[in-house]
């Protein structure tokens, strides 16, 4: 049975041996956390690997909307006409590009107070690792109070979710988005709660790595999206 | 290509027929079936059976292979005593080789064929009539926008009259939700989308011009689910000689007189049958400017009832053209459909603005326009008054 | 490794969300995390489905016994032949695979449970309160109508334009999101199990065909799910909220919906199949008592059917008017996936040549699979054909050819899998008897129902049509295929028959019934609840059929004296195998969803509050419940 020991994934045991806690830090219900030092036939914890797997199902899921937004681009060309919006639609004629850039780039700095809140755990220094997550969380929480304002603007100058294609593609697509960042800040919340019960410690760092893949991810979906609405000029 | 090979009537139903002994009788009452892709009547639709044809004694041969082989090793090695411990073959590397270069020559075949008939489809044929058909919930409308020395377009419902042997160019177009438009013995199926506009070419055979006339009618039905009605969303195609073809057409471009103007306009006032349908004559004004030239006959949302009368059906050509069907249909037309004709849209797009939409009401229960049984029956006696024909 | 003293340690806090203990009675079906359970729960649910799908599709025949039929009214029958389609792919079809891969996927491939086995749970509840929700929508004003497929702009007008008046869609829209959340997540709990889970020794080459099917279909629900949700919330969004999606007065386009939706559709298509592939590839070998023939080359073309099945989708949209180049592409591709799939077939006789052959029920369905699926195949390639497809598009002949797949083939498959693995499952077999009679009479019903349909398409029926008229010769081949409707539902009532009857005559099954060639049959039936007292050490493909049989130089079989299917490895009780404990939370999770979904259908936010914080609070305590119950050792 020595087989057996070298690969304690087998054993459907919530005990994870020579880890005497109770709660395993796993988020979404892994059962197994693919403790440290364990190795499962891939040498991937089965929690990476299901993030992973659920991020790549994500991409397309976005892909999606994306895809549909490139579709419709530009073709409202005269909403004035059509009494939409009260002018000749140009989405350029709403975007306030310096302050979207300023909380894309918020967002993107959240990125790296990620990393260096993972480092932190990982080396067991929690109190820098709850300053990090915090600062992760504020930054995600900035970007989201930077897109209500800008929806609120938007709907100020008149683009509704029924504004051509635009209105609605526009909406729709970053509001999932952020919608998204919303979960991704609870969850690293309640990282950061954990860690204040105690309950956070080094032998745990996965957790935060995993809330951290689905952040970057939720990260570069932005960049994706920021690039094809906001910097790709529209000829109307 | 494949026409000189597969002349054969129906060889792939003939095959049904033998495959399934009881199947045949009913597969054999189907000579009098308009609606048939086993008795194509125009080239299209030959070619579709053609190709059909070909690669389906193909897929039985393959089929029938499969099948036998595997009734023939569930007996032929079935066990018994002796043979409980066979040989254990994990498999063979010119076996598998084999059974994939077999399928891919055969197909490859196939691809070749199909690909061409893609094409050849595909392409406007030179000097072609051209029709535009609209999808409607649930009824069809065709305008004719190209026909051979004419500057004035028919807009006519449900029916289509084309001149044997002379090339159709389809466009097919939506303002509401998908159908498809299919007359199997003539061509096959294509989408209409709203947004989009696709094309299908259409040829009747030359030959139907000297058919008795109850063969030149051929059948053909919505094909896209497109809500309530759309089973009863039918079409037919009249396949006319050039000659009664341009008779036809002539006297779809006619106007109604003032006189019959006058004697509708009483029933139109309470009824405002016009907010939705067109008809020739009933504004002198726009019919002036269509008489002319200057304006094509305006579409309206409705079907064109100015030559009603020369048609065979109405409601999606679901029901024949007697008085009885039409009077019950004006009096009371929700109880006869599934779905509601003109009314759920709420008229946003009616066509007479000076007058309201209320759809193909239940005239017959309306409080706002309360109809009797005898009225709707004169309204349906003058409009099949009016045919061209006496 | 991880005994009883190492996992007490655990447990160390006392909770106030004490975790549930019982693993017998009623109630811990409720709470049950085992993934045998589950599947076993997923499979009833989804033969509960199959007999309302039935139904449906029973009462669809009886309108259409004769021309101007009057036992229904176009909009009851727009309502069953959506829910026939809904329910017959999304709670019978794709669930019927989760139940095998959920009960067999560890065993075969020697693990105690599944990598997430909460998660397994939520994935089963999210799948009964989805169809639940669904089928609700009858009392709540109307159910689906727009099609399983759900057209655009037909489905996405809003409901006071009156295209499709009534929450019928809001509920197809939604149900099919949460069914599609539910299908994700098993997707990913088996990736992960048979990636991560694997006993030494079983390589991925080593894995039964039945995982790498599974597998397969995990990664294809995982990519095919997104578009779909994706396109559903966009008519939601439509026919709600005044967005312009597929409004093609305001610039929107129809077409895009149905590129979503076959860019999920066609994938689906093989999720639905391939779990069949899978079942007959085990079952074949085991009657023949020979190796799957090319095993290999089986695994490969399932691998090349998962790949190619994502650039055919197009092929549903010949008659859209895409341009001959692309319906030129989309036509050979449809014919390239052919090959993997004949490649197969002749690989299944290639098994049983020369084999000796047991013509049990199961091998009888198996076979019957082969001969069906055949015909489904080959009338799909005769769509591939385009010019012919347009006049085979949207008529009766493709009815016949997806039935030919999914029923002749798919259904088939799984009656094989349940007179296969019945007794591992349950202990005792299944009645051969009737079960002969349950395969004559559905093979026959089945053919009887769906072969002239064939004809009556090329005839010119349209599909998805209350009524006809008479006049077209389509009469007598109507009544035929209700006739065999009725034959199909008298196959399926003995087949009930059968699993009462045989449960109460006990006929007890031995570990190993049938001389199986899988791990599954190295252990006691029913299987325990920890599986395998000790993990398995794999050498081989088919390992538990090398432990029993030698080749001789011919290639012969010969019987080692010492193999056997009750060997003494199963000594113990294993009370000492630490299993994880039973949990409330999932459930309480996965009835959040519902509870918004009502909220989204009658646009009532506090509803949908209430959902969200049912499955927020569901959520956290699962989070935070101990990882183990109190006195669970």
């Amino acid at each position: 049975m020595t087989a057996v020991t070298a690969d304690p994934a087998l054993a459907p045991g919530d005990g994870d041996a020579g880890n005497p806690v109770d709660d395993h830090g796993d988020h979404g219900g892994s059962e197994h956390g693919g403790g440290h030092g364990h190795t499962t036939n891939t040498g991937v914890s089965n929690t990476k690997l299901a993030i992973w797997a659920f991020l790549s199902s994500e991409c397309l899921f976005f892909g999606a909307f994306i895809a549909s937004y490139l579709l419709y681009r530009g073709r409202d060309t005269n909403f004035a006409k059509a009494g939409l919006i009260s002018k000749a639609f140009n989405p350029h004629d709403l975007f306030n590009i310096p302050f979207t850039s300023a909380t894309s780039f918020i967002l993107l700095m959240s990125s790296l107070t990620m990393v260096l809140a993972l480092a932190a755990i990982q080396r067991g220094d929690e109190r820098r690792f709850r300053i990090w997550i915090v600062a992760t969380a504020l930054f995600g929480l900035t970007f989201i109070s930077g897109q209500v304002f800008e929806f609120t603007e938007f709907y100020r100058e008149g683009l509704r979710l029924s504004s051509g294609t635009f209105g609605s593609t526009f909406f729709v697509m970053t509001g999932l988005h952020g919608a998204h960042v919303t979960v991704g800040i609870f969850w690293l919340l309640s990282l950061y709660q954990r860690s204040l019960q105690g309950k956070l410690g080094p032998e745990k760092a996965e957790a935060v790595e995993v809330a951290g893949l689905y952040w970057h991810f939720v990260d570069i979906v932005w960049i994706v999206i920021f690039t094809v609405v906001y910097l790709v000029p529209y000829h109307s | 290509m494949l026409q000189g090979t597969m002349r054969r009537p129906t060889p792939a139903k003939l095959t049904a027929l033998v495959v399934l002994g009881a199947l045949a009788v009913a597969g054999c009452g189907t000579s009098t079936n308009t609606q048939s892709t086993f008795d194509p009547h125009g080239k299209i639709a030959r070619d579709d059976s053609n190709i059909f044809n070909a690669f389906f004694w193909v897929a039985a041969l393959v089929g029938v292979l499969i099948i036998a082989a595997t009734i023939y090793v569930a007996i032929r090695f079935r066990e018994r005593p002796g043979n409980e411990n066979p040989i254990q073959t994990h498999g063979n590397t010119t076996l598998e080789i084999s059974w994939t270069i077999a399928p891919v020559l055969i197909l490859a075949v196939m691809a070749v064929f199909t690909v061409k008939m893609i094409w050849d489809q595909a392409a406007k044929p030179k000097g072609a009539m051209e029709i535009t058909v609209t999808g409607k919930q649930w009824w069809w409308q065709f305008e004719y926008t190209k026909v051979d020395g004419q500057t004035r377009h028919v807009v006519t419902a449900n029916e289509l009259h084309i001149p044997a042997g002379v090339p159709i160019w389809l466009t097919l177009k939506s303002d509401n939700v998908n159908h498809s438009f299919w007359i199997p013995a003539l061509v096959g199926k294509k989408d209409t989308i709203d947004g989009h506009q696709n094309h299908i070419q259409m040829i009747a055979d030359k030959a139907l011009e000297n058919a008795p006339e109850a063969k030149q009618w051929f059948d053909g039905q919505c094909a896209q689910f497109c809500g309530l009605s759309h089973a009863d969303m039918h079409v037919k195609a009249k396949v006319d000689s050039l000659a009664e073809f341009n008779t036809w057409y002539a006297s779809q471009l006619t106007s109604w007189t003032p006189a019959q103007v006058a004697t509708f306009k009483k029933w139109d006032d309470v009824f405002t049958c016009s907010s939705c349908h067109y008809i020739q004559g009933l504004d002198p004004a726009v019919d002036n400017d269509v008489q002319t030239g200057k304006k094509p006959i305006p579409i309206s949302r409705g079907p064109n009832l100015t030559h009603l009368a020369d048609r065979t059906s109405f409601a999606g050509a679901k029901y024949p053209l007697t008085a009885d069907n039409l009077t019950q249909w004006i009096w009371d037309a929700p109880a006869h459909s599934a779905g509601e004709f003109g009314k759920p849209m709420e008229c946003p797009d009616y066509f007479n603005k000076s007058k309201p939409c209320v759809g193909m009401a239940d005239f017959r229960y309306s409080k706002e326009h309360p109809m009797t049984e005898s009225q709707a029956n004169d309204i349906a006696k003058f409009l099949m008054s009016l045919g061209s024909k006496p | 490794m991880t005994t009883i003293e190492q996992a007490t340690v655990v447990t160390q806090r006392r909770s106030r969300l004490a975790r549930p203990t019982k693993t017998t009675g009623w109630t811990s079906w409720l709470t049950t995390v085992d993934h045998k359970k589950i599947g076993i729960m997923y499979g009833a649910t989804a033969l509960v489905f199959m007999m309302a799908g039935g139904i449906e599709a029973l009462l669809i025949r009886l309108q259409l016994w004769r021309p101007n039929g009057t036992v229904l009214t176009a909009a009851t029958y727009n309502q069953l032949f959506t829910m026939h389609g809904t329910t017959m792919v999304f709670l019978v079809g794709m669930p019927l695979a989760v139940a095998f891969g959920n009960y067999l996927l560890p065993l075969m491939i020697g693990a105690r449970d599944v990598a997430f086995p909460r998660v397994n749970m939520l994935g089963y509840w999210v799948f009964l309160f989805g169809g639940i929700f669904l089928y609700s929508s009858f009392i709540l004003g109307g159910a689906p109508n727009g099609g399983w497929f759900g057209y655009t702009p037909l489905t996405s007008m809003p409901m006071v334009k009156g295209f499709l008046p009534s929450h019928g869609p809001d509920f197809w829209a939604i149900g099919l999101i949460m069914l599609g959340i539910g299908s994700v997540t098993s997707a990913v709990n088996f990736i992960v199990t048979t990636l991560n889970m694997r006993a030494p020794g079983m390589t991925l080459l080593r894995m039964p065909v039945f995982v790498w099917m599974m597998f397969i279909i995990a990664m294809l629900t995982l990519f095919a799910l997104p578009p779909v949700t994706a396109a559903l919330i966009q008519v939601y969004m439509d026919r709600n909220f005044g967005t312009n999606f597929f409004n093609a007065a305001a610039g929107g386009d129809p077409l895009l919906y149905q590129h979503l939706f076959w860019l999920f559709g066609h994938p689906e298509v093989y999720i639905l199949i391939l779990p069949g592939m899978g079942i007959v590839s085990e079952v074949l070998p085991v009657f023949s008592r020979k190796p799957l023939f090319g095993r290999s080359v089986v695994i490969m073309s399932g691998i090349a059917i998962g790949f190619v099945g994502w650039g055919v989708w197009a092929h549903h949209m010949l008659a859209t008017g895409l341009g001959p180049a692309t319906t030129t592409g989309f036509g050979i591709a449809t014919m390239a996936i052919a090959v993997p799939t004949g490649v197969k077939i002749f690989n299944w006789l290639g098994t049983v040549w020369g084999g000796a052959v047991r013509l049990t029920t199961s091998m009888l369905f198996s076979l019957g699979f082969i001969a069906m699926f055949t015909l489904g195949g080959l009338s799909g390639v005769m769509h591939s054909i385009v010019p012919s497809n347009a006049q085979q598009h949207d008529t009766y002949f493709v009815v016949a050819h997806f039935h030919y797949v999914l029923f002749g083939g798919l259904i088939f498959a799984f009656f094989s899998g349940f007179y296969f693995w019945w007794p591992k499952v349950f202990g005792h077999f299944l009645s051969e008897k009737m079960g002969k009679v349950n395969f004559w009479l559905l093979f026959v019903g089945f053919n009887l129902t769906f072969f002239p349909m064939h004809i009556v398409g090329l005839e010119g029926m349209p599909r998805r049509t209350y009524t006809y008229a008479p006049g077209h010769g389509w009469e007598i081949l109507n009544q035929l295929e209700t006739i065999g409707g009725f034959i199909i539902a008298l196959a399926v009532l003995i087949f009930m028959v059968n699993v009462i009857s045989s449960r109460k005559r006990n006929d007890v099954a031995p570990s190993d019934p049938w001389d199986g060639r899988t791990l599954e049959w190295s252990i006691p039936s029913p299987v325990p609840a920890y599986n395998f007292l000790e993990v398995p050490d794999v050498h081989a493909a088919d390992d538990f059929w090398h432990r029993k049989y030698a080749e001789d130089d011919e290639g012969r079989l010969v019987r080692l004296p010492s193999g056997g299917s009750d060997g003494g490895e199963h000594v113990g009780d294993g009370s000492h195998i630490h299993l994880p404990s039973p949990s409330y939370w999932p459930m309480v999770f996965a009835l959040g969803l519902p509870i918004s979904g009502y909220g989204f259908v009658f646009k009532n936010w506090w509803l949908v509050g209430l959902g969200v914080a049912v499955l927020m609070f569901g959520l956290t305590a699962w989070l935070v419940e101990p990882d183990t119950a109190q006195d669970a050792h």
